[in-house]
Order: structure tokens, then sequence, then C-alpha cells
């Protein structure tokens, strides 16, 4: 591996170390660096022979299982033997019994992703079934019903008016209602069809909303059945791959010098619940040919970590500090 | 009461913490879904989810089915007779023919 510092510096071997030194380099950029290779020389536009370009790292590209033991610690605080030991497999190019499966209800998934945009972006007039439109329809119907029922009532005790001004005999006062009546049931009348109008909007938002959920319910068993069958992945690659994990972890712990320990010496049942000891443990186990990025202080020695790991590894500080 | 039904593992997972920490409000679990009992507080949680959650979240309100009242007679009186019917294999359809029982397609058309 060859890499080569924001200031010109140029460093090359399996085992190269920024942590004590005056760089200031953060794991990020190391992985960042090592993935930019990984997609083509150049892109940013930069040959990076003036010394000012940013970090270059040339080695192998990142294979399977990289994403998630090229970097220690590794991205979830408490690492799981079956999510280690399957990136591990991965790395391995092994594959579970289930992986096939695991590939088709994959690919039927993004299918859906992918018929879900096409179908909002083909549609002549597509249809709003999101959770706000639905609300706006729900409450103009409500509004609507509202507004009904109280001219309705209006028209009632005007109609009580108008009788009562009749039958007292008093023309003038029965005029004045009867006309107050008909504008009032004028405006009920035009309620009552704005509230029908709201309403089979809302049936017909409604109608689209549950053609809408069938596609979600669907979605949803697929994601399901993904994820039963990585757990069965998961499980399986734990099974096939564990004693060659306890034999890692019993191996860097007849290492006391690859790794700071609380305890020391450190049993292997304190590896067992040490997020790091058991991230080392896997990427010995990988077959990673890219550089694993070790930060955080607990490895203090770079060549003897790559020597142990069997991969290439730049050890620099760790990006929060 | 009120039907909250979630169709996505996010809104799932919170229905379920509702459940876990409103069982006061909630008459019943089914999976993905839930019947909470009909308080101001059952709609603000099932109200809660659906911010949270937009379209993942349908909320029905549901009443009590009172076949006495929403159902016609012939409709109670063929499902009891079906029921109760001599032979287990027959199905609906031969069943109802030549009798006053109304077809499945009419029920189908017929609304409540």
């Amino acid at each position: 591996m060859r890499l080569r510092l924001l200031d010109g510096t140029v460093r090359e071997g399996p085992a190269i170390d920024l942590a004590d030194g005056p760089f200031d380099v953060g794991a990020d950029e190391v992985v960042a660096a090592i993935r930019v290779d990984d997609g083509g020389d150049g892109d940013d536009g930069n040959d990076g022979d003036d010394g000012t370009g940013a970090l270059r790292i040339d080695c192998p590209p990142p294979g399977s299982g990289y994403d998630r033991l090229g970097r220690i610690p590794v991205s979830k605080q408490t690492p799981s033997r079956g999510w280690l030991l399957a990136a591990v497999g991965r790395s391995r190019g092994l594959r579970s019994p289930v992986a096939d499966d695991l590939d088709r209800l994959e690919a039927k998934l993004a299918e859906r992703r992918d018929d879900g945009v096409d179908v909002e972006a083909d549609e002549r007039e597509p249809v709003d079934t999101s959770a706000a439109a639905l609300r706006e329809a729900r409450r103009r119907v409500a509004a609507a019903g509202e507004d009904e029922s109280r001219l309705r009532e209006r028209v009632a005790t005007l109609r009580g008016r108008v009788n009562a001004h009749r039958d007292a005999g008093d023309d003038e006062a029965t005029e004045t209602a009867q006309s107050e009546l008909v504008a009032v049931a004028t405006e009920l009348s035009e309620v009552e069809t704005e509230r029908v109008a709201a309403e089979q909007r809302l049936s017909a938002l409604e109608r689209a909303a549950r053609t809408e959920r069938d596609s979600r319910e669907a979605r949803l068993k697929l994601e399901d059945a993904v994820e039963n069958r990585r757990r069965e992945a998961r499980a399986y690659f734990a099974a096939e791959l564990g004693d060659a994990f306890e034999a890692a972890l019993r191996s860097l712990a007849a290492a006391p010098s690859l790794m700071a320990t609380a305890e020391s010496p450190a049993s292997v049942a304190d590896f067992e619940s040490d997020p790091v000891a058991r991230a080392l443990a896997a990427a010995r186990l990988a077959d990673l040919s890219a550089p694993v990025v070790i930060s955080g202080g607990r490895v203090s020695d770079a060549d003897a970590a790559a020597n142990w790991l069997d991969a290439p590894v730049v050890r620099c500080r760790p990006n929060d500090g | 009461m009120l039907l909250v039904v979630t169709y996505s593992q996010a809104a799932r997972t919170t229905l379920r913490n509702i459940c876990r920490t409103h069982d006061e409000v909630v008459v019943r679990r089914l999976g993905r879904a839930a019947l909470f009992d009909e308080t101001e507080l059952a709609a603000f949680l099932a109200l809660r989810l659906r911010e949270k959650h937009d379209e993942a979240v349908q909320i029905e309100r549901t009443e009590p089915f009172n076949e006495f009242a929403a159902v016609p007679d012939a409709v109670r009186e063929a499902a009891a007779a079906y029921e109760d019917r001599e032979s287990p294999a027959t199905p609906y359809s031969k069943f109802a023919s030549g009798t006053d029982h109304p077809s499945a397609a009419e029920m189908q058309r017929r609304e409540l």
C-alpha cells in the first residue's frame, strides 16, 4: 500500500501509522480515500502532484465484507457474532444456504421500490393518498357537515317564525321572515351539494389509499422475509465460523501486546464481550485485501496488527477526537 | 373503538412501543394492528403515530356489530341454517339453491 498525505508526504508498506505522527487524518478520511481508490482515479480532477490534493491511498480495492470489517472499531457499538461472521463469510466468498432465497427476495423488494416510483411517475392522474391529502378531505367533510346542520336548524327556526307571523296576521313580518327563509334554504342546498361532493372525494381517496396500503403491506411482508433470511444467514455463519472465531480470540489473548486491555492478562471471556477484540478477531478471519483502518488507541503497534490480521493496516486517530 | 393499522417496520415498532407503555388504552393487539378504546388519550396516541409515520398508519373507527339491527333476517337465518346443515361437505351454493336463502352473489351485491 502506498499512502500520500495532504502535505505530499508518502508512506509505504503493509502497516502505516498516522496516529502518533504530526498528521491530522481521521479514520473517516482514510476509509473514504480507500473507497475512492476503488472507484477509479482522477475523479476529483486533481491528480495530486502539487501536494495539495486530498489524501490518496493506492491499495487493492475493498471487497465483500470490507463495509463492516474495514474499520475498527466497527460501525456497530456491540457487533453481534453473527453480524461479524456474516461479513467474514462474505469476504471469503462463502454463501449461506439461504443466500439464493435472500437474493431473490432482495431483488423483488428492489423491484417493488422501483415500481412504486414508476407508478407515481406514469399514472395519468396520480391520486395523492398522503396522510395530508386524506386529512384535508376529512376536514372538508366534517366542516361541510357542520355547516349543513347549522343551516338546517336555522331553516327550521325560520319556518316556525313564518308560521307564527302568519298566524298572528302580521303580513309584513311574514314577508320578511319568508324571504330570509328562502335565502337560507338556498344556502343550505348549496352546502348540501358541497358536502356530498366532499364525501365523494373522500371515499375516492380512501379507495386509492386502500390500494396503496395493499402495496405497502406486500412490501412490509417482503422486508420481514428478507430480515428473517438475513437472521438465518447470520446464524449459519455464526455456527459455521464460530470455532475459528474463538480460536482467533484465543490467539489474541495469547498476544497481549497487540491490544490494550482493562485487565491484563485478559481472558478469552473478557474478549468475548469486548467489541474491539471481537472486531479484530473477525478481521483476522476475513479475507480483506484493502487496508483495515484502526483507530481509538487500543491498538498501538500497526506492524504487529497487520501481521496478526494478515492484512494491511492504517492506524489513525478516531474522527470524533 | 379505534382500529390502528401500520404498514411499515418503523410504524409497527412505534405502535408496539405505544402498546407497551399505554396498555390502558389498548383493547387488543393484533400483530401490526391494534384496537384502542374510545378515549381522547387513545385518539391522541393514534394521531401522534400518524403524524410520525404518515401514510404508513391507518386509523379507523369501529362500531359494535349488532346483527339484529344491521343485518336482514334472511342473512342471519341463512348463516344459522347453513352451520346447522346435515352434511358438512355441502357447499353453500348447493345448500341455498331451491330454498329461500339468499345466494352468495346476491349478498355480495347488497350493502348492509
